[in-house]
């Protein structure tokens, strides 16, 4: 086998398959001059984890982030108190009526469902989406959870993402 | 056991204006986010902003994401995008030459005890990352930090396999002549 050195790097990189790893590790076993190339690699691929960086003492962007797409949550306060009484009740009979809706509509019995029927005002907005994930243009989504959802519970998150 | 939201389960909630699922998609990726950016950038405050802006990017491009598996490598792409847009308004505004990254670690969450040896060690490798060409470092970067295979840093960096690996190859070839004339860290 000719030398291998193209395939050292990629070696190093974790991005050969299993044929051609023991293609290669076969030649070095026989190769010296290979050999110390793949060393010099490797001693380079380490190095480069002596500029690892993980942020772990920075804080969540998420509240940040949330302000930016969403708005905070006091701007939504404020935007519906700043309508007029007929306004507000209006929005209030359409919020009513489309809850409604999605009560008559929401297939009955399913978990979620038994999950987001028991909770706040806050997850029924949830309901909404365990309806929608129902339907079969969503079909291929495949299990869904929303206890992760509904209790938050991300293990990556460890629970200071909020 | 609570099963866990995939990422493209969780697009298809963002896209439907889900907040929570979009609280947990922030809270698990903005950690790679940042730490790509900080290498990109050489700046955490820069990154820092620039994460925010990914996540803004991703709720907003959210119904056009596609949900194919691919979540990592169409979020690294919005960051690699922010991050040569801010890169090449550095070099209009000529803030070069920029001190590498450590000029603002004080949050970076390196260990309080690494010593002085390490520190200069790490300077001196992120210093020489700075010193690539913009792609070649951050189809490094993606491969080498955030751990992801040729096929999605090709998918992150609108290229192909081979692109990769040819982008791989001169930097690596590049980093070990600029590190071989730094004394014994090589």
């Amino acid at each position: 086998m000719k030398h291998v050195r193209e395939l050292i790097r990629a070696l190093v990189a974790g991005e050969l398959d299993p044929d051609r790893t023991d293609a290669v590790q076969e030649h070095l076993a026989e190769c010296a001059e290979c050999r110390a190339e793949a060393d010099r690699s490797r001693n380079l691929w380490n190095l480069l984890g002596a500029a690892e960086v993980s942020p772990a003492g920075s804080g969540s962007v998420w509240p940040a982030v949330r302000a930016r797409t969403l708005g905070s949550p006091d701007e939504t306060r404020a935007w519906f108190y700043g309508k007029g009484p007929l306004i507000r009740t209006g929005l209030a009979t359409a919020a009513v009526a489309a809850g409604l809706m999605v009560g008559v509509l929401a297939p009955a019995g399913s978990a979620e469902e038994t999950a987001v029927g028991g909770a706040s005002a806050e997850a029924s907005w949830l309901l909404e989406s365990s309806w929608l994930s129902g339907s079969s243009w969503l079909a291929d989504v495949g299990t869904v959870g929303l206890d992760e959802i509904l209790l938050g519970a991300d293990p990556a998150d460890g629970g200071n993402g909020s | 056991m609570t099963p866990v939201l995939d990422e493209d389960a969780l697009m298809i909630r963002i896209a439907a204006g889900n907040e929570e699922a979009f609280r947990l998609l922030v809270v698990r990726w903005e950690r790679d986010v940042l730490s790509f950016l900080i290498h990109m950038l050489g700046s955490v405050e820069e990154a820092e902003d620039l994460v925010q802006d990914t996540f803004v990017q991703v709720f907003r491009k959210a119904a056009s994401y596609r949900p194919a598996g691919m979540f990592k490598s169409w979020l690294f792409k919005i960051a690699g995008n922010l991050a040569r847009s801010r890169l090449r308004r550095r070099k209009i505004l000529s803030w070069v030459p920029f001190d590498p990254v450590f000029h603002d670690t004080g949050d970076s969450g390196r260990s309080p005890d690494s010593n002085l040896e390490q520190d200069q060690r790490a300077a001196a490798v992120q210093a020489a990352l700075d010193r690539l060409p913009g792609r070649q470092k951050e189809a490094l970067v993606l491969n080498r930090f955030q751990g992801m295979r040729y096929r999605e840093v090709a998918t992150a960096m609108g290229t192909t396999v081979a692109g990769v690996e040819s982008l791989i190859q001169r930097a690596l070839g590049a980093l070990r002549s600029d590190l071989e004339g730094k004394g014994d860290l090589l």
